[in-house]
């Protein structure tokens, strides 16, 4: 059970998990967007509807697996930091933005390998499931960049060691 | 003051590692892509699909350059961070490079049923590359702190923005989860207080 922990906090990489598989999707989707909106304007024809849909297939398959490392990241903040707060609102806009994608890939499954052009209602749909992963990730990147999460998770002991030689005044391990 | 846009202090989020999420999003596509024809060439337009997901990602590339050199030149020299971003940034032009050769072998091979042997190599070489600058990315992040909290520390004041009341206690209240949405909100106020106590 540890080890897996372990596992999905990107011990064995050196590097937080959750954001690298996070590149993924928040790339995916808007990308899906641009092909939509594109597709709409008579640039690329089927290949961009089929384009679109492979984003969406691979923007969903990464959010799968980027979830549980994101969980477990999460789980490792204590409740009363704020940090806690925006990582429920995070996830929270997350599982609403994956399940519009999913609505939304349901919706070309039938359409996608003829059509020349995306509908209406999957085209607001990812514009819809854009913005809300835009907040999100925008939350996401302030429990980074704001509080720090998962900053300094590997080289911890590196920089403890650096700031004792400096003689500063080390909390509590 | 263009410095400051382009770190991303008034959002309040470094700028760089927002944009990085399409290059290799992109970039990955195109590669999954090729793969996919590679094993099923009987369905179409899949690398018509990897050539537009990889001019997209170029344009990402290109455009998310712009703030990275700015981060870049905000490290000091004396930074353990300093190497490791030159390494990154080196890896990432040579990356473009080579993403730019490789779209102009496809541009005229669009119809081709079947993707060329150097197209392939690029694109496998290509994703060596900037898995490797990723991940040395991700360091300068998670393990040496660049761009982590920065916004906290160098903020200049604009007195149009920012209460600044230094008689009175700075309000306790939950920071703003938005706070480029809402300026004058009064949960600034607290952290106005306290940043200008630390000058």
């Amino acid at each position: 059970m540890k080890s897996l922990l372990d596992f999905l906090k990107g011990k064995w990489l050196g590097h937080p998990l959750h954001p690298v598989l996070a590149h993924v999707p928040m790339a995916m989707w808007p990308g899906a967007l641009i092909f939509d909106l594109l597709s709409q304007g008579q640039i690329g024809g089927n290949a961009m509807v089929r384009l679109s849909f492979y984003a969406i297939v691979f923007g969903l398959a990464a959010a799968l697996l980027a979830a549980p490392t994101g969980l477990v990241d999460w789980s490792g903040i204590k409740k009363g930091k704020p940090a806690w707060k925006i990582g429920l609102y995070h996830m929270s806009l997350n599982l609403i933005a994956t399940l519009l994608f999913a609505v939304n890939l349901a919706l070309r499954w039938q359409t996608f390998r003829d059509a020349s052009e995306v509908d209406r209602m999957p085209l607001l749909l990812s514009a819809a499931g854009t913005l809300i992963l835009f907040g999100s990730a925008y939350l996401g990147g302030r429990m980074v960049y704001q509080y720090g999460i998962s900053v300094g998770r590997m080289s911890k002991k590196k920089w403890r060691k650096l700031a004792a030689a400096g003689g500063a005044n080390l909390p509590p391990e | 003051m263009l410095k400051d846009l382009l770190e991303g202090k008034p959002l309040r989020h470094p700028i760089h590692p927002m944009l990085v999420h399409f290059p290799i999003g992109f970039l990955v596509l195109s590669f999954l892509l090729d793969l996919v024809s590679l094993a099923f060439p009987e369905v179409p337009s899949l690398l018509r699909g990897s050539f537009y997901a990889m001019l997209f990602g170029i344009i990402a590339a290109l455009l998310a350059a712009v703030p990275g050199f700015v981060d870049y030149s905000d490290i000091r020299r004396d930074h353990p961070g300093k190497v490791t971003a030159s390494r990154h940034m080196i890896l990432n032009l040579m990356v473009v490079a080579i993403y730019g050769i490789n779209l102009w072998i496809r541009s005229s091979a669009l119809t081709d049923p079947k993707i060329s042997l150097p197209a392939l190599l690029l694109s496998i070489i290509g994703i060596g590359l900037l898995s490797v600058s990723g991940y040395l990315g991700g360091h300068l992040i998670y393990d040496e702190g660049i761009a982590v909290g920065r916004h906290k520390r160098r903020t200049r004041l604009r007195k149009t923005r920012f209460i600044f009341r230094p008689h009175t206690r700075p309000v306790i209240g939950r920071p703003p989860l938005f706070p480029f949405l809402t300026p004058n909100s009064c949960a600034m106020v607290k952290h106005c207080a306290l940043k200008s106590t630390s000058r």
